[in-house]
């Protein structure tokens, strides 16, 4: 995932691999994605709302081997993929790959 | 700036000189008429009855004068950390400093940005037409942005780590009221080349109010934006520069400045709504060329060639650099004549960034 944009556009790359989490974690944010309609959001994406300086969160998400992109305004976001973008805002890794798992 | 020759003129509304123009004896419609072609009649009208108002009525004047009085209406809210914009009001026009550092900045700074408006263009507030200036701040929870979202201008307070308060530049909160009075002119695009155009009219507005609240002429002032947003952590003097652009910041932490100042080195992402504020280094420092070609304030000329073409009405929601650029140069030929020498540094300016006007 990667935050761009806002006033300052400072670029914030991060990278969250369920496997690398404690079990109930990981269930956690699994369950999190399973509720997330990603077909729909990917082909709806760029979601823009009203408004300028906002946030922009470009997500590829892997869920069951199928990668899903999402592009969504700050403004434009629905609670469960909001607390999935800050599980990864917070829990992933800055450097925008897996510590454990490089690619 | 223009000053009124007949100060009687300058109390009339457009609309009341219209009245008179198609209602009053020959005389006064030959006045009346020329009185409403006079470039900058309308405005100046507008400013005039402003003044006049704020002064109390004077002889035969306030009969005259209907215009609502050109006052700033602020009211800022606080969000309290939340993410909602309705929350209580802590500070109402008229009311005295709330105490709390972040009110206090968002209501100085709408007032500085609305007296720039005023007193430079005529502008009365985002909409010219007086529209009240509604603020939230403590939004979110460490919130490290701010934002317009159409009807109001929202301030964060920062993560504390990398970015601190919002309101503590004055240039931002320029920026932000300068989205809303480009929405209402042009309403371009917040995407792409449009996009960066809008997010450069920003910074040209917070830029100008901060240059002529610290009466700085161009070369006296240094063109950043958000130099006191950054915590004392971060190596950087802004998060933009218009002198410099690229040169803002490089940190560690955060990285470079991305901003291009040329054409040449124009940013192609799909990030950042298509990188609006990475390329908006170019028509920002064809600014600051055009600005510093010119010398003295930057509100007077270079400011109100900008402004002007920003409510030119061939400039469209999907304009892009090259449209603005040539109506610039469009409109200070017609403000300062086509030899002279206000559209020689226009010219300049544009081509400095790569942008050759045929
Ligand atoms: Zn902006």
């Amino acid at each position: 995932m990667v935050r761009s944009g806002g006033f300052a556009n400072l670029r914030v790359p991060a990278h969250l691999d369920t496997s690398d989490l404690p079990p109930e974690e990981a269930q956690e944010i699994e369950a999190l994605v399973g509720r997330i309609d990603l077909e729909d959001l990917a082909e709806r994406s760029p979601l823009r709302g009203r408004g300028v300086d906002r946030f922009q969160y470009d997500l590829t998400v892997v869920r069951d081997g199928e990668e899903h992109h999402v592009t969504a305004s700050e403004n434009e976001i629905s609670p469960d993929l909001r607390a999935l973008i800050d599980k990864v805002l917070t829990h992933g890794s800055p450097s925008g790959r897996s510590p454990t798992r490089p690619e | 700036m223009h000053r009124c020759r007949d100060p009687l003129h300058c109390l009339l509304t457009p609309a009341i000189l219209e009245n008179i123009a198609r209602k009053g004896d020959e005389s006064q419609r030959d006045w009346a008429v020329r009185a409403l072609n006079r470039d900058q009649s309308i405005r100046m009208a507008r400013v005039q009855n402003a003044k006049v108002r704020g002064r109390g009525p004077r002889e035969g004047a306030d009969a005259l004068a209907v215009e609502p009085t050109a006052k700033p209406n602020r009211i800022i809210r606080s969000a309290e950390g939340s993410e909602s914009v309705r929350g209580k009001i802590v500070r109402r026009e008229g009311d005295p400093p709330s105490g709390d550092t972040a009110t206090d900045e968002a209501y100085d700074g709408f007032g500085d940005t609305f007296n720039f408006f005023l007193e430079t263009y005529g502008r009365n507030s985002i909409d010219d037409e007086g529209m009240p200036l509604r603020g939230v701040v403590h939004f979110g929870a460490q919130y490290p942005n701010a934002f317009w979202d159409g009807k109001r201008m929202v301030f964060g307070d920062g993560d504390g780590q990398v970015l601190g308060r919002m309101t503590a530049s004055l240039d931002v909160i320029g920026h932000e009221l300068g989205h809303g009075v480009t929405e209402d002119e042009a309403a371009l695009e917040y995407f792409g080349q449009s996009g960066a155009l809008n997010e450069s009219m920003s910074d040209v507005s917070g830029s100008l109010v901060k240059q002529r609240k610290l009466n700085q002429t161009s070369e006296q002032a240094d063109w950043l934006i958000g130099s006191e947003v950054w915590t004392p952590d971060i190596a950087g003097d802004a998060l933009r520069s218009m002198k410099a652009p690229g040169e803002a910041y490089d940190d560690p932490l955060v990285g470079r400045d991305p901003q291009p100042g040329h054409m040449r080195d124009y940013v192609d992402t799909v990030e950042d709504n298509g990188g609006v504020h990475i390329n908006s280094g170019i028509p920002n420092h064809a600014f600051y060329f055009v600005a510093t070609g010119l010398g003295g304030y930057a509100w007077e000329r270079a400011g109100r060639v900008w402004y002007e073409a920003l409510r030119h009405p061939t400039l469209k929601p999907t304009s892009g650099f090259w449209r603005f650029a040539g109506l610039t140069r469009r409109v200070a030929g017609r403000l300062y004549g086509r030899d002279s020498g206000e559209v020689k540094a226009v010219q300049a300016g544009w081509e400095a960034v790569g942008l050759q006007l045929r």
